[in-house]
């Protein structure tokens, strides 16, 4: 498995001239913790150095594709960093590197990290939660299949559907700057980089003292259906997400207000709409 | 039946043209229809590059409802993974195939990309040139080759970064070995190996057991230079570097079971690409190959 390792850290230190840096100076610390043998960390420094580094728009080429599914909070970051080419700063990131040695997805790394670098705005945070679960769901097999393998008899939310729970006002302030953004013609990267809108232009507030569901859905003509969730259908389709028998959902729907027959009804309602599956 | 056993049932198909999905469509790009049927002896057959999430384009499917021969070259599989060759994939791969009915499947043996198989996680770098990753490799090829029917034939991939205490052409003599399959032989890649490992172009050649070269690859490739260091990108010009030339003369003449030579050049306009084939056509008549050039 070793081999794995050597390329997934080749593929860090290609898309990261600090790490390749850090490696070159000194393999054995810089790569301290990592599956390899001596041997095989001297050999990630034996190519000259600046192999790693012949293609300069690596970054921006991943970082392109990223902007198009992060459009909201990647608009209201760069408010805030001053030029959207600074999330390129994600690629030497922790998120990234993890992303890369774990096998995970690239996506949902930049949507962490947008979540979690204190940009000087909340909102950007919760605009980023929203993009990552499109992307999650935009991601999501055609043939619709459980969030986690559960065993039989045991009903869970489809990995075409994803419900978030947000700050107030969250899911308004991504409409308005997704649709603002979409203005701006199929360029998102273009278009956000000449835009000069200031951020003061979408004021509504957020209010995380209060919060509001959205219920996402990986359509079936390859598109993307956002729509408000009730508090309790939400709080339902996440009890779902690791897989419940349907006594135990049956039982959480009556909890959330629901009588015995209206919850096997909602019940037999998402199954039949393949939100559940079971 | 061993690999040498059925290299003998796999047709000659002589010299064709690559695609994938979108080429065609480039400004001049070269038609392979047209050139099939203007000059017959240089598009015998074309390789579909495929990636899954794309399939094949309005070109290539125009070829195959012609009932032209083609391969299927796979653009997104890291085959050392065995959680890559997944049961959608193979389903995919599956009914592409029914659609064209290759004659093999080949690809470069490489990273296709990190991560799952998903938009933003293409590349392609070379394997890690050591023994555990001939092992990986050299399983994913018989997975497939199992799991679809088809002989699948490695192509040694492009890259500027190449890791591992192997030499390029010693790794891929185990990856055949231990698959006992044949080798798409990519002679521009090799060079570009030869040239980022510190050798000669030919080196490693008369080590490896050329009687498993299948098919092999020419293209032209562009020198570029980075902070004062040389590189070659294989970008599929017209214009094939003399290393490349090199390689390819001298590996025909030993590869005697070769059955099809492709010169990737189809974002290029067909004048560009005849001195070029003209030439792969010559040195496959030198090196005895007549069938694959017949007259």
């Amino acid at each position: 498995m070793s081999h794995v390792v050597v390329q997934r850290t080749v593929v860090r230190m290609l898309y990261d001239p600090v790490f390749a840096h850090a490696v070159y100076a000194n393999p054995h610390v810089a790569l301290a913790g990592l599956d390899l043998t001596h041997p095989e960390r001297d050999a990630l420094v034996r190519p000259d150095a600046r192999a790693y580094a012949t293609d300069p728009y690596r970054r921006a080429r991943a970082l392109h594709g990223l902007l198009v599914e992060y459009p909201a909070s990647a608009w209201l970051a760069s408010r805030f960093i001053g030029d959207v080419r600074g999330l390129d700063a994600f690629f030497s990131a922790p998120e990234f590197h993890d992303c890369i040695a774990t096998r995970g997805s690239l996506a949902a790394a930049f949507g962490a990290y947008l979540q979690h670098m204190p940009f000087g705005d909340a909102r950007i945070a919760a605009l980023a939660q929203i993009e990552t679960a499109i992307a999650r769901v935009r991601r999501a097999p055609s043939r619709p299949v459980p969030h986690h393998h559960a065993p039989s008899r045991v009903l869970v939310l489809s990995t075409r559907h994803a419900v978030v729970e947000l700050a107030n006002g969250t899911a308004a302030l991504y409409e308005a700057i997704a649709s603002h953004v979409r203005s701006g013609g199929d360029d998102v990267t273009a278009f956000l980089l000449r835009d000069r809108t200031p951020a003061s232009r979408f004021k509504s507030p957020v209010d995380d003292s209060m919060h509001e569901f959205l219920h996402i859905e990986s359509t079936s003509e390859g598109g993307v259906a956002i729509a408000a969730a009730t508090p309790e259908l939400a709080q339902l389709l996440l009890f779902a997400v690791p897989g419940h028998s349907r006594a135990a959902l049956a039982s959480r729907a009556c909890d959330l207000g629901a009588d015995p027959a209206e919850a096997d009804a909602i019940l037999e309602d998402l199954l039949h709409e393949g939100i559940l599956l079971g | 039946m061993r690999f040498l056993d059925r290299v003998a049932k796999l047709p000659k198909l002589g010299i064709g043209v690559s695609t994938e999905y979108g080429a065609g469509d480039a400004p001049h790009a070269l038609d392979p229809i047209a050139l099939n049927a203007e000059q017959p002896q240089y598009a015998r057959f074309l390789e579909v590059g495929i990636e899954t999430a794309k399939g094949l384009d309005r070109h290539a499917r125009a070829w195959v409802e012609r009932g032209l021969p083609a391969t299927y070259h796979f653009l997104d599989v890291n085959l050392d993974e065995p959680e890559d060759l997944d049961d959608a994939w193979l389903d995919a791969v599956r009914g592409f195939a029914a659609e064209i009915r290759p004659a093999w499947f080949c690809g470069d043996a490489g990273l296709w990309h990190f991560g799952k198989r998903e938009r933003g996680h293409m590349l392609l770098l070379p394997p890690v040139l050591n023994d555990d990753a001939a092992s990986a490799l050299a399983d994913g090829i018989v997975a497939l080759r199992e799991a679809t029917g088809f002989e699948v034939f490695p192509e040694n991939p492009p890259g500027q970064v190449f890791v591992g205490d192997l030499h390029l052409l010693d790794f891929f003599a185990r990856v055949c070995e231990r698959a006992d399959t044949g080798m798409l032989l990519d002679c521009a890649h090799l060079g570009i190996a030869q040239r980022m490992t510190g050798h000669e172009p030919l080196d490693g050649l008369d080590g490896f057991p050329c009687e498993r070269i299948v098919e092999m690859h020419v293209a032209g490739g562009t020198v570029h230079e980075h902070e004062g260091f040389g590189f070659v990108e294989d970008d599929h010009h017209t214009g094939v570097l003399p290393p490349t030339w090199r390689i390819f003369e001298h590996a025909v003449t030993r590869a005697r079971n070769l059955r099809a030579v492709v010169f990737e050049c189809e974002r290029n306009a067909s004048e560009k690409c005849i001195p070029g084939f003209a030439r792969i056509a010559a040195t496959l008549s030198g090196a005895g190959h007549t069938a694959l050039v017949p007259s």
